[in-house]
C-alpha cells in the first residue's frame, strides 16, 4: 500500500481568512498523515478525501462523530482520524 | 415449522447467520446471502479506500428483505478498540446488534478471553445486543451470560480451519448450563457439522468460510440452509437413543428390599 | 402459582408412565435430560433395575472415583415453634426440649473432631427466641474453628442473615421443600413460617445469592406422590444450576419413617421406588452430590453407596446433645436405622472397595 501524503491546497476555495490558511493543519487520518488548510471541519475531510457520506462513519480521537455533526465539527491540529465504511465481515 | 430463534428480544426464524467475507465478489456474496435464507448477516468495518470507491456492500444488502446487519469488531486487538469499532458499526449498520470479535493474533484468530470479557461489559452498558466470539469455555459462558451479553458465540474449530465440531465435549458443558442462545461461530465446514449442532441443542449457527470458499457458494448456501433446518426439527423431534447392549455383570441390587 | 421454571414439560408427566421400552431407551440415551429422567422413574423401569444401576454406577465412579464423602449432623436445639405434621420436633409433639449452650456445642463439636469427621451439619428447629438467627451465627462460627465445612440445616433466613453465616464459616445449606405440592405442603405445614411455600422455595437461591458455597435440596419421600416431586426437584436443581453456577448444588433422599407421635406417609416409599429415584438422578446429574442419611438401614445404605449415592452421613445422634452420652436425652427427629459407629461403617466402605473421604476442600484463601 502507497503512502498518500496528500496536500491539499490546490483543492480548497480560495481563503477566506487568508493569514490563517497559510498554514496548514497536521492531522493523522486512517493511520496515515495528512494536511488540510485552514479551519477544517469533519465534513470538509470527507469531502477532501472524496468520502460517500452515507456510506461513512467517522471517530475523532477516542469520539464517534455523528453525521448530523460533522459540517460543524472543528478539526484541531493533531487529531486522529479514522474514517471507515461497511465492508464484508464473518 | 420450527420455533423462532429469540436473540436480544427478536425474532428471527432462520437459525443460520452468515458472514460476507472471503467472497470472490459482492455479487457472489449477496446471492449466497440470499439462498441462505439467513436473517442475521455479519459485516466488517473497513477504513475508506482514498485510491478508488469501495463495492457498496452496504446498500444491496440493506435492499434484501427481512436482513439485520450485526457488525463485528474484527481487526480490534483489545477492548478499548473493539468499543470504539462497535460505536462505528452502529453509526454505519444502525443496528443494535455487535459481533464481538477480539483476536490479537493474526494466524490463528484465536480470540483473547480477558479483552472480550472488558469489552463486552462496556458494550452491554452502551446498550449494545452483544454476541461474543469467544473460545469454547464453559466457565467464560457463564461470565459473558452473567453481565447481561445476549449470546454466546463459542467456535467449534478456528476461524476458518474447517474442523468442525472440535470443541464438542466443552459445548456440552456451555449448553447444560446456558440462561442465553448459545451459537456456534467459527469452525465449520460441511452443512452436516452445522445439523450435529443444531441437533445438540445450539440455537443457531454461524457459517461464512465454508460457503465464501466452497466450489459453489450460493449451493452451499442453500445446502446450509436445509442443514441447520433439519437439525433444529431434528432437536425439536426428540432423537432416538443409540442403545449399547447390556453386559451382564454381577447383581447391583439384590439387596432392594419390596 | 409456581414458577414457570419449577413446573415438569407435559412430556415429562407423560414420560412417568413410559413403558419398559421407553424406559430402555432413556437410559441409553447419551445426554439425558428430564423426559428420560421421567422415564426411569416409571414403574415399568424396574424391569431394567440392574441395567439402570450398572449405568448409575458407572457415572458415579467416573466422576467422584471410588469414594464417599462423611459428615456428622449435630442437632443444637429441637426447640420449635412449628406445626409439621410430619417432624418429631414440631410443637404439638411431646418430647424433652433440649438447646445446647456454648460449652456444650463446643464439647460436642471436639468430640465429633476427636472421631476424625472434617464435616458437621448443625441442626435446628424452626426460628425462637433462644435459637434464632444470633445463636446459629456463634454456632457456625464454634464449627469453623474446628471443620473444613460446616453446613446449616436450619430455618429459612434472609439474605443479609446467610451473607453473616458465610462470612462466619459456613460454607453451605441443606434446606428441603419437603414437598414441591402446594395443596400438600399448605396441610402438612399447619403452622408457623414454614406456612410460606414461595419464600421456601427461593431460600437456596438466596443463600447462594449472598456467599454460601454449597445448597442442599431435597423432598421428604412419602408427603406427596414421590415422582412427580422428584420431576419438580430436577426442575429446581436445573434452575439452580444455571442460575448459579458457582454454587454447588446437592440433593438428598430423606424418606418417612415411623417417629414417636407416628405419622404415617399418604404416599408410603419402598426401597425400590427410593432406588429407582436416587439412580434416575445420577444418570441424569453424572456430577451432582447425591446424600443419603442414617434414616435407611445398613444393607440399604451400602447397596447404594457408589451406586449413585456419593455423600453419606454416620454416627447420627437425632437428639440434642448426644455425642458425649450425656445422661439426659432429647427426643429425636426421626429414628436412626444405620446404628453403626464410624469405624464399622468405614469397614463396610472399604470392603466394598470404597474410600470414605473426610475432607476434600480447604478454605485456605479464605
Amino acid at each position: 500500500m502507497s503512502l498518500t501524503v496528500c496536500s491539499l491546497n490546490a483543492l480548497a476555495a480560495p481563503a477566506q481568512g487568508a493569514a490563517r490558511a497559510t498554514r496548514p493543519m497536521h492531522l493523522t487520518v486512517n493511520g496515515e498523515p495528512m494536511e488540510l488548510p485552514g479551519a477544517p471541519t469533519v465534513g470538509a475531510l470527507l469531502d477532501a478525501l472524496g468520502a460517500d457520506r452515507a456510506r461513512s462513519a467517522v471517530l475523532v480521537g477516542d469520539d464517534v462523530v455523528r453525521a448530523s455533526a460533522w459540517d460543524a465539527h472543528a478539526l484541531a491540529e493533531g487529531d486522529r482520524i479514522e474514517v471507515v465504511t461497511l465492508a464484508g465481515g464473518g | 415449522m420450527t420455533a423462532p430463534f429469540t436473540l436480544g428480544g427478536h425474532e428471527f426464524a432462520s437459525r443460520l447467520m452468515l458472514g460476507t467475507g472471503k467472497f470472490s465478489a459482492a455479487a457472489v456474496m449477496l446471492n449466497a446471502v440470499k439462498a441462505s435464507g439467513a436473517q442475521l448477516v455479519t459485516v466488517a468495518l473497513r477504513r475508506i479506500n482514498r485510491e478508488r470507491r469501495d463495492d457498496d456492500i452496504l446498500g444491496p444488502l440493506a435492499e434484501l428483505p427481512g436482513i439485520t446487519l450485526v457488525p463485528n469488531t474484527s481487526g480490534a486487538m483489545n477492548a478499548k478498540e473493539a468499543f470504539k469499532a462497535a460505536l462505528l458499526g452502529r453509526e454505519l449498520s444502525r443496528s443494535p446488534f455487535v459481533k464481538l470479535e477480539i483476536h490479537p493474533n493474526p494466524h490463528h484468530l484465536l480470540p483473547d478471553p480477558i479483552e472480550t470479557y472488558e469489552a463486552a461489559r462496556l458494550l452491554v452498558k452502551e446498550g449494545f445486543i452483544v454476541l461474543p466470539y469467544m473460545q469454547a469455555d464453559p466457565v467464560l459462558a457463564k461470565r459473558l451470560a452473567d453481565i447481561g451479553c445476549a449470546a454466546v458465540m463459542p467456535l467449534g474449530a478456528a476461524i476458518g480451519s474447517g474442523r468442525g465440531l472440535a470443541t464438542l465435549e466443552m459445548l456440552k458443558y456451555i449448553l447444560r448450563e446456558s440462561t442465553v442462545p448459545v451459537i456456534v461461530d467459527a469452525g465449520l465446514r460441511a452443512p452436516s457439522e452445522a445439523a450435529a449442532a443444531l441437533e445438540l441443542g445450539c440455537d443457531a449457527v454461524l457459517v461464512n468460510s465454508a460457503i465464501a470458499a466452497a466450489g459453489d457458494p450460493v449451493a452451499m448456501a442453500r445446502a446450509f440452509a436445509s442443514a441447520v433446518r433439519a437439525g433444529r426439527e431434528a432437536r425439536e423431534a426428540g432423537l432416538m437413543a443409540a442403545r449399547d447392549a447390556a453386559a451382564p455383570t454381577s447383581p447391583l441390587t439384590s439387596f432392594l428390599q419390596s | 402459582m409456581l414458577p414457570d421454571w419449577l413446573e415438569p414439560p407435559p412430556e415429562a408427566l407423560a414420560g412417568l408412565n413410559a413403558s419398559e421400552e421407553e424406559a430402555g431407551a432413556a437410559l441409553a440415551c447419551e445426554a439425558p435430560g428430564i423426559r428420560q429422567f421421567a422415564a426411569l422413574l416409571s414403574p415399568r423401569a424396574d424391569a431394567l433395575l440392574e441395567t439402570v444401576a450398572q449405568r448409575a454406577r458407572d457415572a458415579t465412579a467416573r466422576h467422584f472415583g471410588k469414594t464417599i464423602a462423611l459428615y456428622a449432623p449435630l442437632y443444637l436445639s429441637n426447640l420449635c415453634g412449628s406445626g409439621c405434621a410430619y417432624c418429631g420436633f414440631a410443637s404439638d409433639r411431646r418430647q424433652a426440649r433440649r438447646t445446647l449452650g456454648a460449652a456444650q456445642i463446643d464439647a460436642e463439636l471436639d468430640a465429633l473432631a476427636a472421631k476424625g469427621f472434617e464435616e458437621v451439619l448443625l441442626l435446628t428447629g424452626e426460628r425462637t427466641a433462644r435459637a434464632g438467627f444470633d445463636y446459629v451465627l456463634d454456632a457456625v462460627a464454634r464449627a469453623a474453628a474446628r471443620f473444613h465445612l460446616v453446613t446449616v440445616e436450619s430455618f429459612a433466613m434472609t439474605a443479609e442473615e446467610y451473607g453473616a453465616l458465610a462470612r462466619a464459616g459456613c460454607t453451605g445449606i441443606t434446606l428441603y421443600q419437603e414437598t414441591y405440592d402446594p395443596e400438600v405442603y399448605a396441610a402438612v405445614h399447619r403452622w408457623g413460617p414454614k406456612r410460606d411455600y414461595r419464600f421456601r422455595l427461593e431460600t437456596p437461591a438466596r443463600a447462594l445469592a449472598a456467599g454460601m458455597r454449597t445448597a442442599g435440596l431435597g423432598v421428604l419421600l412419602g408427603l406427596a406422590e414421590p415422582r412427580r416431586d422428584a420431576l419438580r426437584l430436577f426442575r429446581h436443581v436445573e434452575h439452580l444450576r444455571r442460575r448459579y453456577w458457582q454454587g454447588g448444588i446437592a440433593v438428598s433422599f430423606p424418606r418417612i419413617r415411623p417417629q414417636r407421635g407416628g405419622f404415617t406417609p399418604p404416599h408410603p416409599v419402598d426401597e425400590k421406588l427410593l432406588a429407582r429415584i436416587i439412580l434416575a438422578f445420577r444418570i441424569a446429574w453424572p456430577d451432582l452430590p447425591l446424600t443419603l442419611s442414617t434414616r435407611e438401614r445398613a444393607e440399604f445404605r451400602d447397596g447404594m453407596a457408589g451406586l449413585g449415592i456419593s455423600r453419606m452421613s454416620i454416627e447420627s445422634r437425632t437428639t440434642v446433645g448426644g455425642y458425649r452420652g450425656g445422661a439426659e436425652e432429647s427426643g429425636g427427629q426421626f429414628e436412626v436405622c444405620d446404628q453403626r459407629d464410624l469405624r464399622g461403617f468405614c469397614a463396610a466402605l472399604e470392603a466394598k472397595g470404597l474410600q470414605p473421604v473426610f475432607k476434600n476442600w480447604d478454605a485456605v484463601y479464605r
